[in-house]
Formats: C-alpha cells, structure tokens, sequence
C-alpha cells in the first residue's frame, strides 16, 4: 500500500522551521525532503536557501535565552494548524553543532507521516557570539512502522523435526547385523554355554556309549 | 588440554543446573504457611437488590444481588458470605431482576438470555433456561402464583414452570420493532405488558395466565421521553414522573384510559433536580416512594383519581414499609450528625409506634442511608421486634441486629479500587528520638548529652517491657486472635509501627465509590477511611481513573508523609483534591471535605525536585495551559525548575499527541506545545498510554554476554508507550475486516519515536507491564485465536552514550529493539511485574487468570535472547532455550486455591527486604500475599539450625586450640633433638 503513493516518481515533503519564541511561532520554509520510498531508510534532503542574517541573529538570541528551535512538517493535504506534526531541540544544540543536524520522520504502514524528530550531534551550549555558519548540514532518516514479534513457531517445530531425524538416523545407520551389534553379548554367553555345556556333553556321549 | 575440556564442560553442566535453580518456578507454600502474610477479602460490588432470606435459615442469612454481577447469601450475625455467586464478565452477566419469595430465588441475567433458579440455601443453581435476549436490554421477571413464571423480553413473553424450568408457554408481544417492551406486571389472572413508544403513547398488552393475548391498547402520551422514569406499583397502577414539567402521571392498568397527571407543587412537594421513585412490594396498595433529595422523601398512594400525598417524610433518607400479621408499617431513617434516627409509624393510623424507635450510631463517612431492608418478628413476649440491613451511599452495608448498634458492616466499595499505594510505616518512637538527635543541630552538648541520656534510658525501659511480653507472651496472643474473632473489631492492633524487615505497610486504597480507606498489609483491617460523595473519577479510555499520588515518604522524618489524591468533582467536572496522612488518615493542606477547584484538569504531573520540607508538588494542567501547583508553596520550586518540566496529553478523540514545555508568562506558568505526533485518528484509536514507575530502582545498567562483554541498556525514564487499536480492511481476494493494534514507544520530552511495531489481525484488550529497559505486553491473536505475550527489550548496544545521565536530547535515538512473542495457553485479565527495594533481585511477571489464579512467571521465560539452540556461549550467559509456548505449573500459582475474580489489577511494592515484593491484586476481591522472585536469599530460614552451626563453630576452635598446642609441643621437642 505505501508503494502505490510513489508510483511514478518519488515524494516530496516540505519542511519548515521557526526561529521565534513564544506561544504562536511562525514558520518558514526550510527546504524539501525528497524520498523514493519509505521502506529504504534514506530520504534525501535539499535546502531552500541559507541561513539569512536575520535568521542568524534569531538563531543566536534563542541560544543566548535558551530557547527552542523549533521544525514542523505538514501532514496530510489539509492547511489547518492541526495538521502539522512538530518537533524542537534547543537552539543551543543546533549552534554548537555547526547548523548540522539530522531529521528522523516515522511513517506508518499506510504511508502517513505520524511524527518527526530532530537530533543534534551535542546540545551543549557554547557561546555563540562569533558564530557565522551560514549553510544547513541536515540529513534525514525516515523509518516505517514494523511488523511486531510473533511466536517462533515454525522454526521451533522444525528444529524438533530435525532433532527426530537425527533421533531416527541414529536408529536407522546402526542397520549391522545381529551379531555384529551384538557380538560383546553373545561370545561371553557362547563361551560360557560351551564351557559348562561341553562337560554334559561329556556325560551325553557317555551314557549314549553305555546303550550301545 | 584434555583436563582442561573436560573441567570446561563440568563447568557448563554445573552453570546449567545453576541456571535451572536459580528459576524459581517452585515457590509454593507449606500447608502451614496459608494465611500466614496473605489475606484474601471478598466483595460482591454495589447491592442493588437485597432480601431477608425467607427459606431454609429464615432471618439468618440476607441474599444480595449487586452491579458487579454477583448474586451472594450474607451471613446476618456477622456479614460474611454463606456463598456468593460470580456470572459472567460483560453484559451477559448483567443481573437485571432478583426474584425472592418464600423458597424461590430466581435471577434474570444478560438483558433476558439466562433465567436461572438458585438454591437460597447452597448457592446452587437448580435449572437454567436460555432464551433468546433483549435486543433493548430490557427485560422483566415475575412470578404469577405457585407455578409459574412469566419472563419479558423485548419480542416476547415466557411462562415458565418454578420447579423445573420447563417452558409452559410463549407468546409473541405485537409490534416489537417500535415498542420499547419496559414493564412486566401480574395483576389477578393476568400479565400486564408495558410499552413505550417515545413521544407518542404508552401500550399495555394483556396476557392471560395460559399464555394468550387478550387485548392490546395504546394510551397517548406525548410527553413520553428519554428522561421519562416509570414504575409499576401493587395494585396495578402505571406511574411516571417526567422531570420537565415535574409532574406525576398515573394510569391504572385494570381500567385506565387516559394518564391522570398531578405536579409535584399541588402535592406540596418541592421540585429537585434529582427526583427518584422506588415501588413499595411489601403492602398490596399502591404506594410509591418519591425520593426529592439525598435526605427527603414522601409516600405517596395512587387512587383512580390521581396521586395522593400519604405522608411527606422531610429528612427522611431511606424508608420502607413492612407487613406484619396484616398490620402495615413505615419505617423511617433519619440522620442526625453521630446516629441515626429510625420512626416507626402505623401506616393505616399514621401514629408513630413508640416502642419501635431507636437510635443507632452511625459514622459520618458513610454518606446517606439509601436503602433499608427490615425484617419484623415477634419476640417471645409477642412484642415486636425488628432488625435490618442499611445500604449506604458509599457502598456499605450495615447491619442492625440489637437496637442502636451496628453489628457489623461490609465496606463493598472495596471492589472498586482504582488506585493503590503501599506506605511505609513510620519508625517506632525511639528510633524517632535518635533521628530528633541528629535533626536538629542548634542545641548544645549539655542538652544534646541529656537528650541522648533520656533516649538510651527510655530505650532501656522499652527493652524491659519487651523481655517481661515476651514472658506472657503466647498466652496472651492467644487471647487476642480470639477476641478479634469475636468482635471483628480491629481495635486490638498494636501500633503502626515499623518492622524489622519493613514489611508491613499501610496499603492506601483509591476506590471509584469516592472512598478512600488505608488498610494495614498485615490483615487487610482498615485503619481510616474517608468518604467524599462528590469525588468523582476521570474517565478516559473507557477506563476510570482516580489518581493518588505520594508527595512525600515516610523517610523523612519529623515531617509527617503525605498523599493526595487528584479527582474530579461530581457536579462540575473541575478538578478534586485531597491530601492527607497517610498513616493516621488526618486531612493535610486540604479542607476535611475535600477541596474543589476552579478548573478541569487536563493533564497532572509531579514536580522533578522537592522542597525544602522533602515535599514534592503536583501539577496540574488546565484546560487553557495554564500550570498550577499543589499546594501553594511548592510554587518556588517550580520557578527553580520549570526549565526541566515538561508533559504531555494523549488526545484520544483526535489521535494527536502533544508535548508541552514550561514556559513564564506573568507571572504564571504555561504549557507552551512544543512537539506533535500524529497518530491517525482514521485509522485508530489510542487505547493505552503507559509510563514508567516514578523513581524506578534498576541495579544493573547492561548485561554480560556469554563472551563477556556487555550489553548496555536503553534505560529512558521518560519514555512511554502508547498502544493503539484499529481496523484494517483486508484487500486480499476474502476480504473482510481485521483488528489491528500498533505500540508505539515515545521519549514524552522530546516527542522522539524510538520505536514503532504493528501488529497484524490482532486484538485487545491489551495489557502493557514497562519497567527498566523492556516492554511486555499481550494481545489476542486472531489468526491462531490465542494469547500472545510479547516482549520488547531495549538496548544501546555495547557502549554506553552517558554514564552519569540520561538526557533525552543526547541519548541515542535509536535503541537496539530486541523484540519475541511467546504463547500464553491461558488468559489473563492483567498483570504487573514485581518490584524490590534496590531493583537487584530479579524480576517476576504475576498474571491474574481468568480462571482464579496468579500466576507469577520469572521474566527471564519472558526474554527475547531465548537461543532456539543452545550454544556454548547462551548457556554461559544463562539463557533458557526458545520454547515458544510459556510454561504453566500449579506451583507456580501464588494465591493457591484462593480464586479471585474479576481482577482488574495488581500493584506491587518493595519491602524493607530486597529478595521481597508486596503483591495487592484488586479487583471484586483484595488479596494481599508476598513472593520473593529469586528466593529468599537475604533472610535465613525459620528452619537454620543455629545449634548445628554454632556445635561445629565451637568444635572447630576447639581443634584449632588443641592442634596449635601439639603442634607448638612437636616444635619444641624437634628443636631440643
């Protein structure tokens, strides 16, 4: 079902951030994530534009007040609020990281954005007064929802096959003879009878020989 | 080389057999171990029928039926249960009638599907019929003379026969796909069928006793709505009240053609929003109570020409009236602070019988009487006498056996705990004075010298006591049991102090009946309760939930520990609070009647940090954002921390997840959303929302490996797993419709999805036990149709990103997912895991059967490294072979033959021991027991023979002696030589 969305071509999602603070942020465009498909893990990412001065100097005030970065991405085709799903990191982490940063989205199984996140290499705070990284270094990792654990039936039944066969092959390759499996057994018993049978015998042969 | 394989190999063998020791699946007890630290009670839920047992041991047992669908005999000298009767889970169980008269006891369950007749005196059943059911739910049962029984559903009408069962007759009711079939009623030699037709008319069918219809009628009644309550009274007379324009309308069923209505003003009753009627069956006139408010109630008597106003009983809050020896009688209770008043008048002069008043003591925190049930008799000297049950508005069931007493009580809202924490207990008061020592540092040597002088002599003189008890000791133990098993009165409990091992703990019980009770962990008595009529419970997810939460320990001496408990009030949504002690019961920081607030509550929390007095503070969530603490004073702690506080709100109607952060604004503090996840409400439904374990002890922070490294482990405190339940049409070429359910494991800081899993046709109820780095849970599996048990373990991998600690914006974002599902042959209602003092011991997962039992599985059966063949390496690291179904051996059943029924939850606690955790299964019946997962390691045996080791200890330094002696000897004389 996810693949009949990317037939034809590969999908594109657009990402947008906010440098603002406050309870009603205002977002802007920061570039378009492009993927072929969800079930490779790769999603390829191209920036907009870099980062403006403006931007920048946002950017440095939220770190100074220690303050969020915030991403949204829209899901669905829908344009209300409620449509978007939102993460952040702190802006901190996003400077002292040189503006590299690494976008996770999870999709579930019919294809549907459910949430995204956003990991920097450190969220450590540095001062960022001499900062002048202008150009985004951002990566994106998609992952789907998987199948969850079933029990292990199959494989446990083969192995008890497999333990019977070897049971049995066990049984089947000692195909020798009577004897030969048994030979240990039965020469001591042999011999004994021939011992103590071999003096009756005797005694047979000489009360056959007093008929005579 | 050779050697050295072969002592390789013993090695393995002995680790394996180590392995398969340390399993503890046998953990049964001794024959004389029952009842030794278990107790077992058991409820039948919220009565809602209740009859003096007229049969085999008439006025000795009341039979009861209940909401939770338990239909039980109750023991009348002492309020324990002859037997009760469990049926079935969901609506099937449903009981929707009683029928008790002379030796008849009948029930009618699942909305008509099963009448079934019931032996008062056993609680066996004596037949059984099944019938088709009630599409509406409706349905109706009543006994028409000796032999036979008519039973009402929504299409038809049944005659039974009482003695058998057997079906005499049935017959079809007319028009049954537009009328609402609601009342069955039995008037000379016919049955009277009513049926309602919203907005339009009333129809009454009349059924002669060999099953034919005699005639059909409709009367207009326009005014017929939802909120519309009728009844039938003796006598044959229909009565509704309609709450819009407070009016009576009353038809007679015999002859009426049209409803005669009467308002409640011409009676001179005042009009309330909650007005009630309960029908009077004792008397063969047609009366009816009308209940205005909790406390006022009026009798009123319906003649042909309407309703009339018998007697207006203000005050009044339960009332019934009796026959005895064709002398019909009122009785009345009142309440009055510290007792009840019970009158007594003479229905046909309405003068009050003196010799039958009294008074009986009632505790305030059982609310209202709602309900009596009398039985009248004459004693010897034909005098008359009386004795009665009480049911009030906290679920209690009281007894008055002896006037002016209470003989006993049953406290039924027992069955509807919601909430459970264990409390420490404090220390005794000694050690409490050695803590004062050391508390206070202003004082100077002298008074600290004197201080130290008075607790060392107090202890002294303790220590006498003790010594001189111990003396007469087991006699007067003795003494005691006895006793208490005479009055049932727990008033012979020693203090609420600590034991050795911590052991004991007061056990404080939430319940959805707005009661709130701590009960001692030693024998299940209660210590203090408190009743709050207007507490309310939220209700999400189908699930009601009251929340308690710890603010602070018992640890923290002289500060005296604190819960509160987080609600909602009853009229008004907003938010209910009320803390207190927990030990002694005492109201703190909240008024004694429970503290209403001004606004909803959203989401609560508690605060990361505590305050100066070891207090931690609540936080509660409005619906506009807006955060507010409890109590007021831990404000400051959250202007120091806000910046780490954050919460978030699973929205169910729209399948969004929003995560919110502190933010100042004002002077106040706000939500401020700061991350969204999208659950796709189309397509699902958030079912289950479970954290961890506040201030979880885990010991170990990886796990060695067969070849000795390490395996760090995934331990995020603020992850959570949300579960979510859904259809998915199946587009294959059969088509058709299939459950799904999907987990999903959230960091709630960062709103991050480390994991996702989905599981195909699939369906719940599912129960989620997370605790330290794994997830278990459970889920039906349509295709193989049986239980499943699966489990998720979380790791980092072999390094470790943060030693000291975890943040959620530094962790690894995604956790080595080690992932198995394992069989479960039977089912279970829920389960838990066990919990100990230092998270050392290993773990236990107890499941609650349906059939009775807990069953408590080491969780090392429950493990996704299970190797489906072994290796050299698994047995080193002690992993059992992969078996896919899970074992299930009686042995491991820790309530023994003590079946529990509808569990609808376990909690468990540490104790003061590490090897041992303190198990409460609640449900329709508390049951409190201890298991010890890995043994009990740290405590020797009551069985040590202390003589035996102390024999060999002494011989052995005996010969120690003796042997340096002639070895010194020997030395000697080598060196003269």
């Amino acid at each position: 079902m996810a693949d009949d969305e990317f037939e034809g071509g590969s999908r594109t999602l657009v990402l947008e951030h906010s440098f603002d603070s406050g309870l009603n942020p205002s977002f802007t465009k920061k570039g378009m994530v492009v993927l072929k498909s969800v079930k490779g893990n790769r999603a390829f990412f191209s920036s907009v534009a870099p980062l403006t001065s403006d931007e920048l100097e946002k950017l440095k005030m939220l770190a100074k007040k220690n303050d969020i970065y915030r991403l949204r991405l829209q899901t669905g085709s829908g344009s209300s609020g409620e449509d978007y799903v939102t993460t952040y990191t702190p802006a901190c982490g996003i400077m002292s990281s040189n503006l590299s940063d690494h976008v996770w989205i999870q999709f579930d199984q019919t294809g549907e954005v459910m949430g995204i996140s956003l990991e920097t290499a450190t969220s450590q705070c540095v001062n960022g007064d001499n900062f002048s990284i202008q150009d985004w270094n951002t990566s994106v990792e998609v992952t789907q929802t998987l199948l969850g654990p079933s029990p292990d039936t199959q494989s446990y039944i083969e192995k008890l096959k497999r333990e019977e066969q070897e049971r049995a092959k066990g049984q089947t390759e000692d195909k020798r003879s009577f004897l030969a499996k048994y030979w240990m057994y039965i020469v001591p018993v042999v011999l004994i009878m021939m011992l103590s049978g071999g003096g009756d015998q005797q005694g047979g042969g000489g009360g056959g020989g007093g008929g005579q | 080389m050779k050697k050295f394989g072969r002592s390789m190999m013993t090695g393995n063998i002995l680790l394996l057999l180590g392995v398969l020791q340390t399993l503890p699946i046998s953990q049964a007890l001794y024959e004389d171990q029952i009842g030794k630290f278990d107790w077992h009670q058991q409820y039948v839920g919220k009565i809602t029928d209740m009859f003096w047992d007229q049969s085999f041991n008439a006025g000795k047992r009341v039979l009861v039926s209940s909401e939770r669908h338990v239909l039980a005999s109750v023991h009348s000298h002492n309020g324990s249960l002859a037997w009760r009767k469990v049926l079935e889970d969901g609506p099937r169980g449903r009981i929707d009638k009683t029928l008790h008269s002379g030796n008849l006891l009948v029930t009618l369950t699942g909305g008509g599907r099963f009448v079934r007749k019931w032996n008062a005196g056993s609680g066996l059943a004596d037949w059984e019929v099944s019938l088709p059911g009630s599409k509406s739910g409706r349905a109706d049962l009543v006994q028409c003379g000796r032999d036979l029984l008519a039973v009402m559903i929504q299409d038809a009408v049944y005659g039974l026969d009482p003695r058998s069962g057997r079906q005499k007759w049935s017959v079809a009711l007319p028009q049954s796909n537009q009328v609402v079939y609601t009342h069955l009623f039995t008037s000379g030699t016919n049955l009277f069928v009513i049926g309602q037709s919203l907005g339009q008319q009333v129809t009454r069918v009349t059924v002669d006793m060999e099953g034919v219809v005699r005639s059909t009628e409709s009367v207009k009644a326009p005014w017929l709505s939802e909120s519309t309550q009728c009844e039938v009274t003796n006598g044959g007379v229909l009565i509704c009240y309609r709450s819009e324009d407070q009016s009576l309308q009353t038809l007679t069923l015999t002859d009426g053609q049209v409803f005669k209505s009467t308002s409640l003003q011409i009676l001179g009753l005042e009009p309330s929003e909650e007005v009630s009627m309960e029908t009077v069956r004792k008397v063969e006139e047609p009366l009816i109570f009308l209940r205005t408010a909790k406390n006022h109630m009026a009798l009123l008597e319906l003649t042909n020409d309407g309703v009339k106003l018998k007697k207006d009983l203000p005050s009044i809050c339960a009332a019934q009236v009796v026959s005895l020896d064709d002398k019909s009688m009122l009785f009345t209770l009142e309440r009055i602070p510290g007792e009840l008043k019970m009158k007594v008048y003479d229905l046909e002069t309405g003068s009050e019988m003196a010799d039958l008043y009294q008074t009986i003591t009632y505790l305030p925190q059982h609310g209202y009487p709602q309900r009596i049930e009398v039985l009248m008799f004459k004693k010897r000297d034909l005098r008359l006498g009386c004795r009665f049950a009480i049911l009030s508005e906290d679920y209690s069931m009281q007894m008055v056996l002896k006037a002016g007493k209470i003989a006993w009580r049953r406290e039924e809202a027992l069955a509807y705990v919601l909430s459970v924490e264990m409390i420490d207990l404090p220390v005794s008061e000694n050690q409490a004075k050695y803590e004062d020592e050391f508390g206070s540092h202003k004082d100077d040597i002298a008074t600290m010298f004197m201080k130290r002088f008075k607790t060392q002599i107090s202890q002294l003189k303790t220590y006498i006591q003790q010594q001189l008890q111990k003396l007469q000791g087991h006699r007067h133990h003795h003494h005691d049991t006895e006793a208490m098993a005479e009055s049932g009165s727990d008033d012979d409990d020693e203090d609420l102090t600590r034991d050795e091992f911590n052991l004991n703990k007061l056990i404080v019980l939430v319940t959805g009946a707005g009661k709130v009770f701590g009960v001692r962990s030693t024998n299940g008595h209660i210590e203090w309760e408190h009743f709050f009529p207007e507490l309310a419970p939220f209700d999400g997810n189908n699930q009601q939930k009251l929340l308690l939460f710890v603010q602070r320990t018992t640890a923290h001496f002289p500060n005296p520990p604190q819960c509160t408990v987080v609600g909602k009030h009853k009229g008004t949504g907003n938010g209910f609070l009320f803390s207190f002690n927990p030990i002694s019961g005492e109201p703190v920081d909240t008024p004694p009647t429970g503290q209403v607030l001004n606004y909803r509550i959203t989401q609560t929390s508690m605060l990361g940090e505590l305050d100066d007095h070891f207090l931690r503070g609540i936080l509660l969530m409005d619906p506009d954002n807006q955060i507010h603490v409890f109590p007021g004073k831990c404000l400051s702690v959250l202007k120091k921390t806000f910046g780490s506080q954050y919460m978030f709100v699973a929205d169910r109607e729209t399948g969004f997840i929003k995560g919110y952060r502190t933010v100042p604004n004002q002077g106040k503090f706000l939500m401020e959303n700061v991350w969204t996840v999208n659950l796709q409400k189309k397509q699902q439904t958030i079912t289950q929302v479970v954290g961890k374990r506040p201030l979880e002890q885990v010991h170990s922070q990886g796990r060695v490996l067969g070849d000795r490294s390490v395996l760090y482990r995934y331990l995020n405190p603020n992850l959570v797993v949300v579960v979510t339940e859904g259809e998915f049409i199946e587009q294959s070429q059969r088509g058709g419709v299939f459950n799904t359910i999907n987990l999903y494991l959230l960091d709630s800081v960062t709103g991050h999805m480390v994991f996702h899993c989905s599981h195909k046709r699939a369906k719940g109820p599912i129960t989620v036990v997370h605790s330290e780095n794994w997830v278990v849970y459970n889920y039906f599996n349509q295709k193989s149709r049986r239980l499943e048990m699966a489990v998720l373990e979380l790791y980092e991998g072999k390094e470790q990103s943060n030693s000291t600690a975890f943040s959620s914006f530094s962790s690894p974002r995604q956790p080595l997912v080690l992932r198995q599902s394992y069989i479960m042959p039977l089912f279970i209602s829920t389960m838990a895991t066990t919990v100990t003092e230092k998270g050392i011991t290993s773990k236990q997962i107890i499941f609650a059967l349906k059939l009775g039992g807990l069953l408590a599985l080491p969780k090392a059966l429950l493990d996704p490294r299970r190797p489906l063949v072994p290796t050299q390496e698994t047995m080193e690291e002690g992993t059992i072979p992969y078996i896919p179904e899970l074992p299930v051996n009686a042995e491991a059943i820790i309530n023994y033959n003590q079946s529990l029924y509808n569990v609808q939850g376990i909690h468990t606690s540490p104790a003061g021991l590490e090897s041992t955790s303190l198990v409460l299964s609640y449900g329709l019946d508390l049951y409190f027991t201890r298991v010890q997962p890995s043994k009990m390691f740290d405590v020797l045996k009551e069985d040590f023979d202390y003589f035996f080791i102390s024999a060999v200890l002494l011989g052995m330094f005996v010969v120690t002696i003796a042997t340096q002696k002639l070895s010194a000897r020997r030395a000697l004389s080598r060196a003269w030589k």
